[in-house]
């Protein structure tokens, strides 16, 4: 939907549908690169700019019923969602750097898988972009990405251990933040 | 190469090194006097830890700890909370190929330390191999005197430079110096690059003592080495009734003490300045004999003796008064023609390269043992010069005199500012090195020795020492001390001691090498084989 050096939209196919938040994201290109980004919001809304959508329903309906009786509604709002870019693979190896070049509008957006997630955080260089990227919710952003990874390689508690340092050691001067990541990552 | 312990971060030449110690390295596992090894760009240097410290890298962690976080304990150790390590370096060693000096077979060698490794240079611990480096292999030459804290594997003292200069043991009281001292007495004879006269005050050299534990004896060095070792007594009854096989008994005449001997026991026999006075006064008239006339003179004649000396009668008095303490002892005898007494004897084994043990029995008031040592001390010190000369003369290997330590304990009493000048101890602490004559002194209290006579020892091996003075006395002399006064007050209160000096590259400390059964087993041998008077009866049997 829009792509930019760093950051690009996407549409989901599916209404409500939308990556995880700090999930990992792939897109395959027809260049022999696949890029790598990190989901960093998600968002609901009308397909047309400027008109909002509207309060359906009663008191007793639940959400199926709304959607049932007004079907229109699938084709008048869209799902979006919003990723940062961290890096490309080509045939032989992963870079986690931002690409020369942009993924092309219209690229399939694919959520990485547990093993490629796993792969992607065996190398957590990517993190210094993440924090450096001024993003709203930062720390949250940060101690999801990194969960996410943690659960997709098994619950390691030393890759936890890792990340945590890495954060803290680019993070040092802030320690508020890091304390407050960390709490997330304990949590 | 196992993992680094962490990496140098800052310091200077004069200040030392600091040590960042990498996240996973416990602060708690590192030890001061722990010897460690940094891998510098150009040099390895070889280091000992003198000191520790928690750092931060940013306040407000120490404001607002990561306490009851769990993760954030364990993500920030090393990262915002990290432990500092004071390190010393001691030596360096140029890598192969660098310039610098090489030994004779090419490799580099062990150079005092000039320079500074390289910000982020890794630490590692030191190995054996490193430890073989510094301070050698056990070997003929090489003593080892006991492990290093960490590693189950010797560390040498160089006991030819050892014996080159004068040594001290220091330590408190009951931290093992009689220990150390019979380590290194036993090394020495076992070599043989010295002959040893044990002033044995607490008669525990010679034959056997207790041990440590109190659950038994040991042996001592004659039943350690055999003949080589030749025990003599003072105190007859005290040598039988504990059922010592002596060599012989020693005797001291009147004649053969002087008033040197006389003005080093003021302080035990209570004498005014004015009273050593009339010792020269009664010398000059009596001569030689001076000291039996007096003691021989009826009390009430003393005031015609003054007269007829021209000294004042109540110093006369005094002095008579005194001295005739000495007459009580039995080992002293009114006169002993040269040759008698036993002491020319000793004096004999010590040429001829075998080692002396004189126990003391009873007698370990500081009077007598001053007053023996001296008249002994007095006497070596007279005959080594005089062979000194005549080997300087003629040149001739066969005359140089034999190579000797004096072990002496409660040495701050013979070698104190005023003692020092006066005593024949203090001429050889200063420069007997050059006649062959080098002191042991063993010691509780280091700040009592004449600070001139404590910076020229050569090696110092110290157990535990709290008392500020005596801290700073050992390292008189010794550059870099400050940061050993650490590695110092932290020794255990037993079989542990600090090393510097001459005989080892740098300082060390070590787990003094126990005394028992596997020592005594290592000493054996040597005995049987290296036994020059043995030799020469093989080739006189077989031509």
């Amino acid at each position: 939907m829009a792509v930019s050096t760093t950051t690009f939209t996407a549409q989901s196919y599916e209404l409500n549908q939308s990556p995880a938040f700090g999930s990992l994201l792939r897109v395959p290109s027809a260049r022999e690169v696949t890029y790598y980004a990190l989901c960093y919001g998600a968002e609901t809304g009308s397909i047309e700019p400027g008109r909002h959508a509207v309060a359906w329903g009663r008191g007793e309906d639940d959400e199926e019923d709304i959607y049932r009786r007004q079907p229109q509604l699938g084709q008048v709002l869209r799902t979006t969602f919003d990723a940062l870019l961290v890096g490309y693979a080509t045939d032989d190896r992963k870079v986690q750097r931002v690409p020369a070049m942009p993924p092309h509008l219209h690229a399939p957006v694919y959520e990485a898988g547990r093993q490629e997630t796993a792969d992607f955080n065996g190398d957590l260089a990517y993190l210094r972009f993440v924090l450096r990227t001024p993003l709203p919710n930062a720390d949250d952003f940060i101690a999801a990405t990194i969960m996410h990874a943690y659960q997709a390689g098994g619950h390691d508690r030393a890759f936890l251990v890792a990340a945590g340092r890495t954060v803290a050691r680019l993070l040092e001067p802030e320690h508020e933040r890091v304390m407050n990541i960390l709490e997330l990552l304990d949590g | 190469m196992a993992e680094p312990l962490g990496l140098i971060t800052r310091g200077s030449l004069s200040a030392g090194l600091g040590l960042r110690l990498e996240p996973g390295v416990s602060v708690e596992d590192m030890r001061v006097g722990r010897f460690v090894v940094i891998e510098g760009r150009e040099n390895r240097f070889f280091c000992l830890v003198t000191d520790m410290e928690l750092g931060s890298t940013n306040p407000r962690v120490l404001l607002d700890p990561p306490v009851g976080n769990r993760l954030a304990g364990e993500v920030l150790e090393g990262i915002a909370t990290f432990g500092q390590v004071a390190i010393t370096p001691m030596l360096m060693l140029p890598r192969a190929g660098q310039d610098g000096a090489t030994g004779a077979d090419g490799r580099a060698e062990l150079q005092p330390v000039r320079t500074i490794p390289v910000h982020f240079s890794p630490v590692y611990d030191a190995t054996e191999a490193d430890f073989g480096a510094v301070f050698g292999r056990e070997s003929e030459r090489s003593f080892a005197v006991g492990q290093p804290l960490n590693m189950d594997i010797p560390v040498c003292v160089n006991l030819e430079r050892l014996v080159e200069r004068s040594n001290g043991v220091f330590g408190k009281s009951g931290t093992g110096k009689s220990f150390l001292t019979r380590l290194l007495l036993c090394g020495v004879i076992r070599s043989d690059v010295a002959s040893a006269l044990v002033f044995d005050m607490h008669s525990e050299y010679g034959w056997e003592t207790a041990s440590e534990e109190g659950d038994g004896v040991l042996p001592g060095l004659r039943r350690l080495f055999g003949t080589k070792v030749h025990v003599y007594a003072l105190d007859r009854d005290s040598a039988r009734a504990r059922g010592v096989q002596v060599d012989g008994y020693l005797d001291i005449g009147l004649n053969t003490i002087e008033i040197e001997d006389i003005a080093l026991l003021q302080e035990e026999l209570g004498l005014t300045n004015a009273t050593i006075d009339t010792c020269y006064i009664l010398q000059r008239q009596f001569g030689e004999r001076w000291m039996q006339t007096l003691l021989e003179t009826e009390p009430e004649s003393l005031e015609n003796m003054a007269a007829r000396a021209g000294g004042h009668s109540a110093s006369v008095s005094a002095l008579y008064r005194k001295l005739s303490k000495l007459r009580d002892y039995d080992f002293v005898r009114e006169s002993l023609a040269p040759g008698e007494g036993g002491l020319d004897e000793m004096m004999g084994w010590l040429e001829r390269g075998e080692h002396v043990v004189l126990e003391f029995g009873r007698y370990r008031q500081p009077l007598v043992y001053m007053l023996v040592a001296n008249v002994i001390t007095r006497r070596i010190h007279a005959a080594w010069v005089e062979k000194t000369e005549r080997y300087l003369l003629s040149k001739k290997r066969s005359d140089q005199p034999r190579r000797l330590v004096l072990c002496i304990e409660e040495a701050h009493k013979f070698l104190n500012p005023r003692a020092a000048r006066n005593t024949s101890f203090g001429t050889i602490a200063r420069e007997m090195r050059k006649y062959n004559v080098t002191l042991l002194v063993v010691d509780q209290r280091p700040s009592g020795i004449d600070p001139e006579v404590a910076s020229q020892l050569g090696t110092r091996l110290t157990a535990l020492l709290t008392e500020e003075n005596d801290i700073r006395a050992v390292f008189a002399g010794v550059s870099g001390a400050e940061q050993l006064r650490t590695v110092l007050a932290s020794l255990d209160t037993k079989k542990q001691a600090l090393i510097l000096g001459h005989a080892v590259p740098m300082p060390v400390v070590v787990r003094v090498r126990e005394y028992d059964s596997a020592f005594f087993s290592a000493m054996k041998p040597a005995e049987t084989v290296r036994r020059p008077a043995g030799m020469a009866a093989l080739q006189e049997a077989f031509g």
